[in-house]
């Protein structure tokens, strides 16, 4: 069993004893544990069940290679599922679950695929569920979607506050290992801003647990006078439980700061926080992770990494059993055999594949009395949920037992991989060394800059040099580069004391024994997270996935959350053996950001709920609000749909609205309408370029109704241009076309037209607009008072300025709704007071406020178009009547070359017609196709409904579409059909469908 | 995530302040061009994998447009300049050569 | 119009100014007649890229190559001024539009600033990078603002008056007291 030394653990606080649950059974441990310490503490060895075949599951390590612990934390709107339990630092009152099995973690119903494991093979989706068709929609994927999966995705929405850091750095270092901290150490008198992160929630790394002596000084005492050094140097910034997970072009990181520990209950203080970083400058002291080494049940709860099972000792005071055997094939691993003999744990047996060692390490075991064993290795663990013993074999052959030896624990160690992922996520390559057994960066293909420089250095084991005498040699060479990149005179470089130890080379051999049997091959796992054993690589490379792309593809090594961290180089390993091709050769596959899974939280940042997204509202929000407002958003708006009244529905007040603008008086909130000034001596000239109809002959004082297109020929926003002097004019744009068209006007002037002689400004927000509309429209202007707004004197198209009662006003006089019609603009400050005044003096003549659904309904009822409605994108003025605004003395204007385009006057386009239906009980619904009177089939269709209502004024439904020749349909009958398999049946008429002389606005 | 210097504010600027516009120097044909040429203008942009000439809007600063040169592989940034400059100054297109002796795509 | 938004915690108080004056000219600001106008109306230098230069309660700050923004809390005292420099300007090609009801401007005070707008601007704040005289136009997580220090532990920043409620609801959630990490 697993258990807490009385004594020892160099991170753990005994005094402060913490509660958290697994599983529901309450536990403790200790301040500064991780949960998979604490775990352990607690002899919980079984852990999770596997992906694929729910095999019981382990720790393999200690760290962020962790691909077995695996467990939802909390519960609710703050649950996490697949949170890693050795680098969760321990607080109070963790809720952890175990994941991925039926009924309990002990007994799962579905491990029952054990026994079936054979028939999952590699490729095994992709083969068994091409037939019969039904079945996979209907028995495979509900079944495996069932029974694969890690945890379950939370349900409720995340209680937890996360935000966003911009930080600008001259050097980043990842990795608060001895490396790293020396590397800042050596930087932090230079002035330059250094951020140095750890991902764990301590410094020192491995020279923690893996203690050495240098400057005379224990390396755990070392790395304390570091680190409390630092922490006093202002231009060092050092942090803990943060991981750069991302290195982007230009050198961007991305990183993750971890506040689990510190989390308030109330959830107000951050959990997560995403860093965005520039730095000059990158360090990569990221170290690196033993490898497992692959046989028969290596995946059996109690086979551990031998860094893992020592730093678990060292740090936390943990024993992983009471009889401890290591299999090995390197010298390092020997050091956790002393640590855990010297703290009074049984070693059996020390397994060392290689012949011999000499080194340092195996000699010291020996000489400790430990039986070591060269040239052996494991046939099979034997256990189920634990390890029980393990078979003993020689390393060649098949692996015919030659011994059992009872234990309680593996410790395992395949030699150690660099971690250079962050080396290689913005283009920097890496390769394979023979003579170190890692991978190390290839200097010669680095990644770069902005400015075509590296900007990425290596210190430390994460270069392939794992001993710690050779752990500085390239740090005074880091030193004068950075010194030389900020132009700083040089440092003096003092070297450290570390004795050399006399060590053998670590061996090649990743699986044992080499010439296994089946059965042991299809019990020795590669991937633990995925379950791809050795017998998946060997199928999938028999069936022509050579290249490691198409292996991990094929088989999803390396493909789950972990990355294939402890997997990747095993799995190319075997590849290079089974292909019979150097690892070189074989190459290595990709690696991508993130280096370790980031919350989704986290990359939503601060932008949920209310500050989801930017909401612009008029400066009368607030009364729309008190006043039965529905909102539509438009744009960025919050525009008021229409305004409930008592027990109203919504059609009931649109209409009403309506209705009451028609008969008598309606406002309109029309502040978010777009408002440019163009102003300069060519002003008439640019908007003539902008604009297709002429705006140059327009006079001070007057408005036109003009059109904007691209270069493509197709509208894009329309509105009224009023001439404000002979070199201003203000031009209106749609509620959503606001910012595109002031953009679209600067780009053109700067890109094209920068000798024209004018200045843009977007003034949207500094005017409030308020439609008055209705046959007594004018008499509410009277009563405003102020100006003289007489027909013969105020005309249709007409704007004036001045003062409308104490309103500094411009009045236009223009209609969207067909009635007369009256558009105040005031200065937004004001906007709140006039709309209220308005409707105090509006009241007798039964004034109501109306919103865009009324509006849409009466700009219909009139035949006007609407952005977005009648247009998509693909339409032309002409397509909808609007030849008239499209000027054909002009020389040029945007878009006027593609209306000459053949297309463009094909007679077939689809032009703008009203719809009319003889059953007034009927609704077209929107965007339905128009077919052929008596047609069925796509090439019957006509064309489609662009709006449609129901007219109040009318009391009938309209509607407009865009139909194949429109003009030539009038008086025809065309089908709509609906989705039950019925059809309406319409007839083509003429868009407008009210006051068609249009008296009504002329008064 | 790109940074480029804004040539008007001469000042770094991150990408999410920016808004891109597009292969620059486009020679734009109006009326009276003949169909090919429109086309072209209307349609045709390149996209290489190397030196690239592009158009960005500075739209959360300044609000003015500008020219960058980049190579599309490495993101190495060879300058940038005013966008009424109608072609690329002598100076980037010696920094190109230099690094790309043999350079494609240059303009 | 709205109501008068305020905030304040242990570290930060903000503030919308009410109603402040502003004016934008829009010109080639490199003209040198145009320069000495300026200097004589409002007894300002035109300011240097990036910069703003003060008189008082004056603010005048540089906007783009052809635009500048001239900033009073007081209103009164801006539309007076209006009138004043569109009659001076006449001879020149210039655009002066009052658009104080267009934007907003909010004070943050206290002296951790840089933490809350480090949390929205990828721009580089740093003492030396971001100074005294320093006047950037930026966005704040997705609103398009600019601001200026007015002094060491005081910032302004204009926003669009539409985005108002939205961005202090903005402000206001940076200013997570729980939040601060110290890193200037």
């Amino acid at each position: 069993m697993t258990s807490r030394f009385s004594k020892g653990g160099i991170l753990i606080n005994r005094k402060k004893k913490l509660s958290f649950k697994f599983n529901g059974k309450n536990l403790f441990g200790f301040s500064g544990d991780t949960l998979a310490s604490a775990l352990l503490a607690n002899n919980q060895v079984l852990i999770g069940r596997s992906f694929k075949y729910h095999r019981p599951r382990g720790f393999v390590s200690s760290g962020v290679e962790e691909p077995n612990a695996l467990l939802s934390i909390g519960s609710g709107g703050s649950l996490e599922p697949n949170r890693s339990a050795t680098t969760l630092e321990l607080f109070d009152g963790i809720e952890a679950m175990s994941q991925n099995h039926f009924g309990s973690l002990e007994w799962d119903i579905g491990s029952i695929s054990n026994f079936l494991s054979k028939i999952f093979p590699a490729g095994f989706y992709y083969k068994t569920f091409i037939k019969p068709r039904f079945a996979w929609k209907h028995i495979f994927e509900p079944t495996i979607r069932s029974a694969a999966g890690l945890g379950k995705a939370p349900k409720e929405h995340d209680l937890s506050s996360y935000d966003f850091f911009y930080a600008h750095l001259d050097v980043v270092i990842v990795g608060g290992g001895i490396s790293g901290l020396v590397t800042a150490k050596n930087l932090a008198s230079l002035g330059l801003k250094i951020l140095l992160v750890e991902q764990k929630h301590f410094f020192g790394g491995y020279a923690l647990s893996e203690e050495f002596k240098i400057n005379n000084l224990d390396s755990s005492e070392f790395i304390k006078n570091l680190e409390d050094d630092l922490s006093k140097n202002e231009n060092v910034i050092l942090k803990k439980n943060f991981s750069i997970v991302g290195v982007h072009d230009h050198s961007y990181l991305l990183g993750l700061e971890n506040f689990e520990v510190l989390e308030s209950e109330d959830h107000s203080s951050i959990r997560h926080r995403l860093w965005r970083i520039r730095t000059k400058h990158l360090i990569l002291a990221t170290g690196a992770i033993e490898r497992p080494l692959v046989f028969a049940g290596n995946d059996i709860p109690g086979v551990i990494l031998s860094s893992a099972a020592n730093e678990f000792y060292k740090l936390y005071g943990i024993s992983q059993g009471d009889r401890v055997i290591l299999i090995t094939n390197n010298d390092s691993a020997y050091s956790a055999v002393v640590e855990l003999f010297n703290a009074g744990i049984s070693i059996p047996l020390v397994i060392d594949v290689r012949e011999k060692s000499v080194g340092e390490l195996p000699l010291k075991v020996k000489d400790l009395g430990i039986r070591v064993e060269f040239g052996k290795a494991i046939t099979k663990v034997l256990g189920k949920k634990r390890v029980k013993a393990v078979e003993i074999c020689s390393i060649v052959g098949e692996g015919s037992v030659l011994e059992t030896i009872i234990c309680d624990s593996v410790l395992m160690s395949g030699g150690w991989t660099s971690t250079l992922n962050l080396w290689s996520h913005c283009g920097g390559k890496i390769k394979w060394d023979n003579q170190l057994n890692t991978l190390v960066p290839d200097e010669t293909k680095q990644s770069t800059n902005e400015l075509g420089q590296s900007f990425i250095s290596v210190v430390g084991s994460a270069r392939g040099q794992f001993w710690p005498s050779e752990l500085f040699d390239n740090m005074e060479k880091v030193i004068k580069n950075i010194c030389e990149i900020f132009n700083l005179k040089k440092i003096k470089y003092e070297k450290y004391q570390i004795k050399e130890i006399i060590h053998e080379k670590t061996s090649p051999i990743s699986c044992v024994p080499e010439s296994a049997d089946e059965n042991l091959k299809g019990k020795s796992f590669v991937d633990y997270q995925n379950d791809v054993k050795l017998t998946d690589l060997r199928i999938a490379t028999q069936e022509g996935f050579e290249s490691v792309e198409h292996l991990k593809r094929y088989t999803t090594l390396g493909m789950a959350t972990d990355q294939g961290k402890l997997s990747n180089i095993n799995g190319i390993k075997i590849l290079s053996h089974l292909v019979g091709k150097e690892i070189n050769e074989v190459g290595t596959t990709t690696f991508r950001p993130p280096y370790t899974p980031i919350s989704l939280g986290s990359i939503a940042g601060e932008a949920r709920k209310e500050l989801f997204k930017p909401i612009r509202k008029t400066p009368m929000h607030k009364w729309h609000q008190e006043n039965g407002a529905i909102w539509e958003p438009v744009g960025d708006w919050q525009r008021p749909y229409t305004y409930l009244r008592n027990n109203e529905t919504k059609e009931e007040a649109v209409y009403r609205e309506v209705k009451n603008t028609r008969n008598s008086l309606g406002m309109l909130d029309a502040s978010t309408l777009g408002k440019i000034i163009v102003s300069g001596n060519d002003a008439g000239e640019f908007l003539d370029l902008i604009y297709t109809n002429m705006m140059s002959t327009l006079k001070p004082g007057r408005c036109r109704y003009g059109l904007m297109c691209n270069e493509n020929g197709f509208l894009f926003d329309d509105g009224v241009v009023a001439r404000l002097n002979e070199k201003t004019f203000l031009c209106h744009t749609t509620t959503g076309g606001s910012d595109r068209v002031y953009s679209w006007m600067e780009e053109w002037h700067q890109t094209e037209w920068w000798d024209k002689k004018v200045f843009i400004q977007n003034l949207t927000e500094e005017y409030a607009q308020i439609t008055i509309a209705g046959p007594k429209a004018r008499l509410l202007l009277e009563k405003l008072g102020g100006l003289n707004v007489e027909s013969k004197k105020f005309q249709p198209l007409d704007f004036i300025e001045g003062k409308l009662g104490n309103f500094d006003v411009r009045v236009f006089r223009i209609s969207f709704s067909g009635e007369l019609s009256f558009e105040i603009a005031t200065p937004s400050a004001n906007g709140e007071a006039l709309w209220i005044r308005c409707l105090e003096l509006g009241s007798e003549l039964g004034i109501t406020s109306y919103g865009t659904e009324a509006l849409h309904i009466m700009r219909a009822e009139k035949g006007f178009i609407m952005i977005g409605d009648e247009t998509d994108g693909t339409v032309i003025p002409q397509d909808l009547n609007l030849d008239w605004a499209v000027s054909k003395k002009k020389k040029d204007f945007i878009g006027k070359r593609a209306h000459e385009r053949i297309y463009m006057q094909d007679p077939n386009r689809k032009t703008l017609v009203g719809l009319s239906l003889k059953d007034s009980t009927q609704k077209i619904p929107d965007g339905a196709y128009a077919l052929k009177s008596g047609g069925n089939g796509a090439e019957d269709v006509l064309g489609h409904i662009t709006s449609t209502y129901f007219s109040p004024s009318l009391d009938k439904p309209i509607a407009m579409a865009l139909l194949k020749n429109g003009k030539s349909l009038k008086g025809q009958e065309v089908d709509i059909p609906l989705g039950s398999g019925n059809k309406l049946r319409a007839i083509v008429v003429d868009p407008q469908f009210y006051d068609i002389e249009g008296k009504r606005q002329n008064v | 995530m790109l940074k480029f210097i804004c040539p008007i504010c001469e000042i770094e600027t991150d990408e999410t302040e920016l808004t891109p516009g597009g292969e620059a120097h486009l020679k734009r044909m109006g009326p009276g061009s003949s169909d090919q040429n429109f086309y072209t203008y209307l349609f045709e942009r390149k996209n290489p994998r190397g030196i690239h000439f592009e158009r960005w809007l500075h739209s959360y600063g300044c609000g003015k447009w500008f020219h960058v040169v980049r190579c599309t592989k490495t993101m190495e940034v060879f300058g940038t300049y005013s966008a009424q400059d109608t072609k690329p100054p002598k100076k980037i297109l010696d920094a190109i050569k230099k690094k790309l002796p043999n350079g494609k795509n240059v303009k | 119009m709205s109501d008068k938004l305020e905030f304040s915690n242990n570290l930060f108080t903000i503030k919308d100014l009410y109603l402040p004056g502003m004016v934008s000219i829009r010109t080639h600001l490199f003209d040198k007649k145009f320069q000495k106008i300026i200097k004589d109306i409002l007894k300002i230098n035109v300011p240097n890229k990036l910069e703003f230069t003060f008189n008082k309660n004056l603010y005048l700050a540089w906007m783009s190559p052809n635009e500048l923004l001239l900033f009073s809390k007081n209103l009164n005292e801006i539309l007076k001024l209006i009138t004043i420099i569109e009659d001076t300007l006449k001879g020149i090609e210039s655009l002066v539009l009052d658009v104080s009801s267009s934007r907003t401007v909010f004070s943050i005070k206290g002296s951790l600033w840089r933490e809350l707008l480090a949390k929205g601007t990828p721009i580089n704040l740093c003492p030396n990078k971001f100074t005294s005289k320093s006047f950037r136009r930026t966005r704040l997580g997705q609103v398009s603002t600019a601001f200026w220090m007015v002094k060491t532990d005081q910032v302004y920043i204009v926003c669009g008056r539409s985005f108002k409620e939205f961005f202090f609801k903005w402000l206001c959630n940076a200013a997570n007291e729980k939040s601060i990490i110290k890193f200037f």
